[in-house]
């Protein structure tokens, strides 16, 4: 890496950090440490609730989906404003009343102190193991790009959130994540700007589009009913809509971000701003990863982008087989790029169309020949290469300084992720399990204490995780699929205290356990696409309660 | 406990939050038919 970009990405991180201790330091008690003393604005909030939920891996891995996939994955964040809604009306008023420092604590009001126990618990278990894979993923992506090494990188970021988390709490991370997302739409703005400047000088903007259209790029919407087809404008509607409840309504490291508005007024506001921002905010994103796909029909591009797998096969007994996909690739390229000219120019689109189909369905085969020599190899190298393409394209293709602000735009969207999840971590631990099951009695000094303890624990631990989960197999995929497993239930708890009056908490509480254990056992035995898990739990959360409920009040009647 | 029965408030901006995204939706589907 050049010294002008070691300077730009030390300087701009460094300076987050710093502004953001020192701003931040000295909270005097757990309602300035947990709630940032009830102070930010409803921009900060906004910001953020969009800094939490971006992590760095958003930014690496969506514009290589819009490359390789098209933009149908912006259908995901669909459901996002219906719940923004919702959470407006229904959850934000409820919390706001009783004044709660955790999501959790409404269910003991509400149910019992069981209930609130065993949510909590199952955020920790999701939200610990989903902090360690923050900082990994894209850990795993530099160290294998930049030749940095993993465990030392994954050791910076987690100390540089400590440093401030731990020093200031939720104030810390409100204010760092300001500056965190100012840094990263700047990059992006920047590097969208450059992609489009370096297509050829013939092709205009409008151009672009239209060879991305004719290679199916800008499929933004499927209104197809079609079940294993993921990214659907009916799943991102309805499916979308529940992950969203789930995650803004009732994980902590979403509901803090709002807790700490200055008022009720100023948290809606706050989810209201992210919801006009989301979907165009994950379009623009996606728009980038199109355009780098334009960028690549006019200049070469690897067979596999992520220079590990390369490097292994090309050291191994199959580099000539590799070598000569590479060139059939370059040469099918060639061919792309003379149609992608004849397509812009003439009327009749239709059957350029159809060629550069047929040149894209042979690079895919192409790409996929290159996947199995990778897997020959036999090392334990990604080979699904999304996360690497935009990267590539930045360390490739950006002038001297730029790439600097955009590893400073990576590592940032890694550390609001990852301040957020520390912060929840820490309350839900001090406030749920230590302060209610443990120890009441103490002085609000020690639970402060204990706040900036739990912080630092949660930190370590996700450092460990981190360092740890190149050990497994498709980690990111299991953290997923864990909280698919765990939220649906949540979500389903969460909707009967609010709407269901008439279920009690030992319901409540059965059902939920039946609910866990069957939602596992669908899970393992596959009986749907995992996304569908949260609605199948939350549906069958409420379902079981009632019916428990229900029995059990015609057994007592006909009992007395 | 017996809770007081919740009153859900609709505001002006949740409207217009839906109006938004529905515009959204619609200029997503110009934007893909608009360069076939």
């Amino acid at each position: 890496m050049h010294i002008l970009d070691s300077i730009v990405l030390v300087a701009t991180l460094a300076f987050i950090v710093i502004f953001g201790y020192y701003q931040t330091r000295g909270s005097k008690n757990v309602s300035d440490f947990l709630k940032g003393g009830n102070e930010a604005r409803w921009w900060t909030v906004g910001l953020s609730v969009m800094a939490t939920q971006a992590s760095a891996i958003t930014f690496l891995s969506a514009p290589g989906q819009a490359f390789h996939s098209g933009m149908g994955f912006v259908q995901f964040y669909l459901g996002v404003p219906i719940a923004m809604i919702v959470i407006c009306m229904v959850f934000i008023p409820i919390y706001h009343r009783l004044k709660v420092y955790t999501a959790y604590e409404y269910l003991e009001s509400r149910f019992d102190l069981k209930t609130r126990t065993l949510t909590a618990f199952l955020f920790l278990i999701q939200r610990g193991l989903a902090a360690g894979i923050t900082i990994f993923a894209p850990s795993i992506i530099l160290s294998a790009v930049l030749g940095w090494n993993l465990i030392t990188l994954n050791i910076i970021i987690g100390s540089l959130v400590v440093i401030y988390t731990v020093s200031g709490g939720t104030k810390a991370v409100s204010v760092t994540q300001k500056q965190q997302m100012g840094v990263i739409f700047l990059g992006l703005i920047i590097a969208f700007v450059l992609i489009v400047n370096d297509l050829p000088q013939d092709i205009t903007f409008s151009n672009a589009l239209e060879i991305a259209a004719a290679n199916e790029k800008l499929n933004v919407l499927d209104f197809s009913f079609e079940w294993d087809n993921r990214y659907t404008f009916w799943s991102g509607l309805i499916g979308g809509t529940f992950l969203a409840l789930s995650y803004f309504g009732t994980d902590q490291s979403q509901v803090q971000r709002y807790l700490s508005a200055s008022s009720l007024k100023e948290s809606q506001m706050g989810l209201i701003f992210n919801g006009f921002l989301k979907v165009p905010m994950q379009f623009f994103i996606l728009l980038i990863g199109v355009m780098m796909f334009v960028f690549y029909q006019f200049n070469a591009s690897p067979l596999n982008f992520n220079p590990a797998g390369e490097k292994e096969v090309l050291n191994s007994e199959y580099a000539d087989e590799y070598r000569k996909l590479q060139q059939e690739l370059e040469k099918n390229r060639q061919e792309k790029a003379q149609l992608n000219y004849v397509l812009i120019n003439t009327e009749d689109k239709a059957p350029i169309q159809q060629e550069i189909q047929n040149l894209n369905k042979k690079e895919e085969n192409l790409r996929a020949e290159g996947v199995i020599l990778i897997d020959k190899t036999e090392k334990d190298v990604e080979t699904n290469d999304k996360d690497y393409v935009f990267i590539h394209f930045i360390l490739n293709n950006l002038p001297k300084g730029l790439i600097g602000l955009l590893l400073a735009v990576i590592l940032s969207a890694a550390m609001s992720s990852t301040a957020s999840e520390l912060n929840s971590l820490a309350s839900t631990t001090t406030i749920d399990l230590y302060k209610r099951n443990v120890s009441s009695e103490k002085s609000d000094q020690h639970f402060l204490n204990a706040s900036r303890l739990f912080t630092l624990i949660w930190g370590i631990l996700a450092v460990i995780i981190a360092c740890t989960a190149d050990l497994f197999d498709n980690l990111i995929q299991l953290v997923n699929i864990i909280g698919s497993i765990f939220y649906g239930n949540v979500l389903g708890i969460f909707l009967l205290a609010f709407f269901v009056k008439f279920v009690r908490s030992n319901s409540t509480f059965i059902a939920a356990i039946i609910t866990q254990i069957i939602v596992v056992i669908g899970w393992w035995n596959d009986w749907m696409p995992y996304l569908w898990l949260n609605m199948f739990g939350c549906a069958l959360v409420m379902s079981i309660a009632i019916l428990i409920e229900v029995l059990s009040n015609s057994e007592n009647y006909a009992k007395s | 406990m017996q809770e007081k029965p919740e009153k859900y408030h609709w505001k002006k901006s949740y409207g217009w939050l839906l109006i938004a995204n529905a515009i959204y939706v619609v200029l997503f589907y110009l934007f893909m038919n608009l360069f076939l």
